[in-house]
Parts: structure tokens; C-alpha cells; sequence
């Protein structure tokens, strides 16, 4: 079965390219453009792996996945592994980013052989633990 | 053929409650797909010249879309229609009206499952076109809501049942300006709930339509400023907003305006709303005109 992604960033084009990209190297990707309708589909869905941006409307990135990951603690459901996107540097932001363990941080532009890369080694953790 | 909707029906649709909802009279026609309501003017300003004002107006006309939004929402329950994004055009008017209400219409869809759009008109009750507003609007579930935000979960206010906010805005505090550089700086603090009730029960936001309506009275006191005209009158021409987070009671919003450009006796602002965190809360471009 193919290994679930859940990309959420609210550029539809990042959304768009990632998505592409990701279902052509074999992964089933559902996509969110707001930490909201993320928390949606985690209720209903278990995925391997969410990549997020951490600049985000509403609610950011980071405060995004605390929900989350509280919400799949709470009901004991497996935790995904966590890559933060983003295109801004922000200290203070990256190191609440490194808080989540397993997480990978990128920043944009995004080198795609790299991002292939890092998606696999995350999979590949969250498939130990 | 319009239908009469039961305000009791809507309030439990939406987040919005009194007195920050205030629209009466709403009409449903289903086949066009438009809502109407009236629309009280509460708020006054010294320097805007209009029979209401433009952040009222916002306030409103964006309720009103959301009003219709949550009865072609196909899903039970209720949804917070939080506004993201805002163009008003203004019709302006000299011929002075007398009314305590003016008549809003709204027409709109979803544009994607938790998003949607409402084009909406205000005209006085002889249809005299005074403005237009285009608000689009993120939509999230009560649940979804009330899981994000729970740290801002307070106890419900209690307050005399005719009070109203919204009548009586406190102005904004710790007023900086440059002549030099043509900016305005102020900060907006000690909110309590009480200041925005009924945006949201327990999870009281400080409304977008107060951040423009501060937005735009700094604008104009910094356009007062920089004219030297003592008696400035102004109406507000155009304004494009974007919102993209909320500011609860408990954060502090300062404000910063900068002049832009002037054509003729339009004049032409940009400003933010920021918390102390550096939380953008809102971008508006502003143009006054003045009317001697």
C-alpha cells in the first residue's frame, strides 16, 4: 500500500508542484491550505508523513502540528513524520520546528532531488518507530 | 419570490452573535440566490463624511455574506466564516439622508470547501447605491474552531442586554506621528471581551471592521496632519484589506500608517496591524478623499 502524505500550505502552487511530484514517485498525497481543514482530514484519514509550511493563514504551521499531534496522542494513533517548509528565516519559528522529532526543516526554493531525499529518510523513520 | 429568514436560525449557523451582528429583516431568494437585511448605522465619525462608515458599512455587508453563505452551506452545525480578504468601492454621496437604516445585499458562493466569496451593495431605502463590498472568507467547522483557538476560551460576559460596543469604539492610544516620514504609529490595548462582544462568544477577537475603522481614522488623522486643515473632512474612496490572522483580547494591536500618493484631493495609505508578536493581522490600502 502506497505510503500516505498530507502536504498543507496555503500557495496553491507549492500545493500543486509537491503534489505532482510526490504522487509521481508513487505516495497517495491529500492537500490542506489551511491548518484547519488539515485537522479535518486528520480525523478521518492516518497518514505517514505531513509536509507543512509554517507561514500560514489563521493558524501557523507549527501550532498546526501541536494540534495535531495532541489530537493522534489523545485517540493513540501513530505519529507521522513532520517536514516544515518554508520561505522565510525565522529563528524563532525554527527552533519551536525542532520541538517535533522526527521533523525535517527545508526552506524554499525547494531542490527537489534534496526533497525526494528527505521525504524517504522521514518514511523510512517513521517506519521504525 | 424573497423569504423571510428567522434571525434565531442564522445565529445558530454562524459565529457571529449580537450586538456585533445587527442586521434585521433578512430575505432569502433562493433562486437568485441573494440575501437582503437592513442595516443600522451605530457608529459615528467626526472627519468621515458619509451616511455610515466605511469600516461599518464592512462590518455589515461582510455579515450579510456570510448570512448567506451559511444557508447554501449544505452541512449542519455551526461554521465561523472569518473574512480574509476585502475590497470596498464607495459611491459617494453628498445628499444627506436622512434614516436610521439602510438596506444591504449579498450574493455569493463557496469557492472551495472551506472558502467562499459574497459580493455585497449597500443602498439607502430609495436603492441609491452608497457602496460595494467583495469579501472572501475562510470557513471552519465549530469543532476545528474551538480546538485551535481553546487557549482563548474565556467564561461568557455578562453585560446589560441593550449594551453595544459598537456604538462607542475607544480610540486607539500612544499616538506617534511624523511629518518627516508621513507615518502614524498607535497602539490599540486593554481590550476586554466586553469591547467585542458577540465576535466571538468565549473567543472574543478584536472584528476586523474595528481594526479597519481604526485603520482608516489613523489614516485620516495623519492626513489631517500632513494638510494642516484643521476642519478635515474626508470620505473614504477605496480600500483592499487582508486579514490572515485573528487578535484576541488579550494581544495588543499597533498600527502603523504611511502616506503613499496623492492625485488631485485623493489621498492614499497604507497600513498594518500587528500584535506585539509580530502577528500580521491586517493590510489595508486606504484611499481618502477630501471634501472641501
Amino acid at each position: 500500500m502506497s505510503k500516505q502524505i498530507l502536504i498543507i500550505d496555503d500557495e496553491d502552487l507549492i500545493i500543486k508542484s509537491l503534489s505532482k511530484l510526490l504522487t509521481k514517485s508513487g505516495y497517495d498525497v491529500s492537500t490542506a491550505n489551511t491548518g484547519m481543514v488539515a485537522l479535518e482530514l486528520i480525523d478521518n484519514n492516518d497518514f505517514n508523513l505531513i509536509i507543512s509550511d509554517i507561514r500560514m493563514p489563521w493558524v501557523n504551521g507549527i501550532d498546526t502540528i501541536k494540534e495535531i499531534t495532541n489530537t493522534l496522542k489523545a485517540d493513540n494513533r501513530p505519529l507521522p513524520a513532520i517536514i516544515f517548509i518554508t520561505g522565510f528565516a525565522d529563528k524563532n519559528l525554527e527552533t519551536a520546528a525542532k520541538d517535533f522529532t522526527p521533523a525535517a526543516y527545508l526552506h524554499k526554493p525547494i531542490d527537489i532531488k534534496d526533497f525526494l531525499k528527505v521525504v524517504q529518510k522521514s518514511l523510512s523513520y517513521s517506519n521504525q518507530h | 419570490m424573497a423569504e423571510q429568514i428567522d434571525t434565531n436560525y442564522i445565529l445558530e449557523r454562524v459565529g457571529v452573535q449580537p450586538p456585533y451582528f445587527a442586521l434585521k429583516n433578512l430575505k432569502f431568494d433562493k433562486e437568485n440566490g441573494t440575501i437582503s437585511g437592513e442595516v443600522p448605522i451605530e457608529q459615528y465619525s467626526e472627519m468621515e463624511h458619509s451616511p455610515i462608515t466605511a469600516a461599518e458599512s464592512g462590518r455589515h455587508l461582510a455579515i450579510l455574506g456570510c448570512c448567506l453563505l451559511s444557508l447554501v452551506n449544505t452541512e449542519k452545525g455551526k461554521f465561523y466564516y472569518l473574512a480574509s480578504s476585502a475590497i470596498y468601492k464607495s459611491y459617494f454621496t453628498s445628499d444627506a439622508i436622512d434614516t436610521k437604516f439602510l438596506l444591504g445585499y449579498a450574493s455569493g458562493n463557496f469557492t472551495k470547501k472551506r472558502e467562499g466569496n459574497a459580493k455585497a451593495q449597500l443602498k439607502t431605502v430609495n436603492q441609491k447605491l452608497l457602496c460595494d463590498l467583495d469579501v472572501s472568507y475562510h470557513i471552519f467547522p465549530e469543532r476545528i474552531f474551538q480546538r485551535f483557538f481553546s487557549q482563548h476560551k474565556h467564561e461568557p460576559i455578562k453585560c446589560a442586554k441593550k449594551f453595544n460596543p459598537y456604538k462607542n469604539i475607544p480610540n486607539f492610544t500612544s499616538i506617534q506621528t511624523s511629518n518627516e516620514n508621513k507615518t502614524l504609529k498607535a497602539t490599540l490595548n486593554n481590550l476586554s471581551p466586553e469591547n467585542c462582544l458577540g465576535h466571538f462568544p468565549m473567543y472574543s477577537a478584536i472584528p476586523i471592521a474595528i481594526m479597519a475603522h481604526h485603520l482608516v481614522s489613523a489614516s485620516g488623522q495623519l492626513l489631517k496632519k500632513l494638510t494642516n486643515i484643521n476642519d478635515l473632512r474626508y470620505y473614504v474612496e477605496q480600500v483592499k484589506l487582508s486579514a490572515p490572522y485573528l487578535c484576541f483580547v488579550n494581544e495588543n494591536l499597533n498600527l502603523q500608517i504611511n502616506f503613499s500618493e496623492n492625485k488631485e484631493k485623493s489621498y492614499t495609505f497604507h497600513g498594518i496591524a500587528n500584535t506585539d508578536t509580530n502577528k500580521p493581522v491586517g493590510e489595508m490600502t486606504i484611499t481618502l478623499k477630501t471634501i472641501i
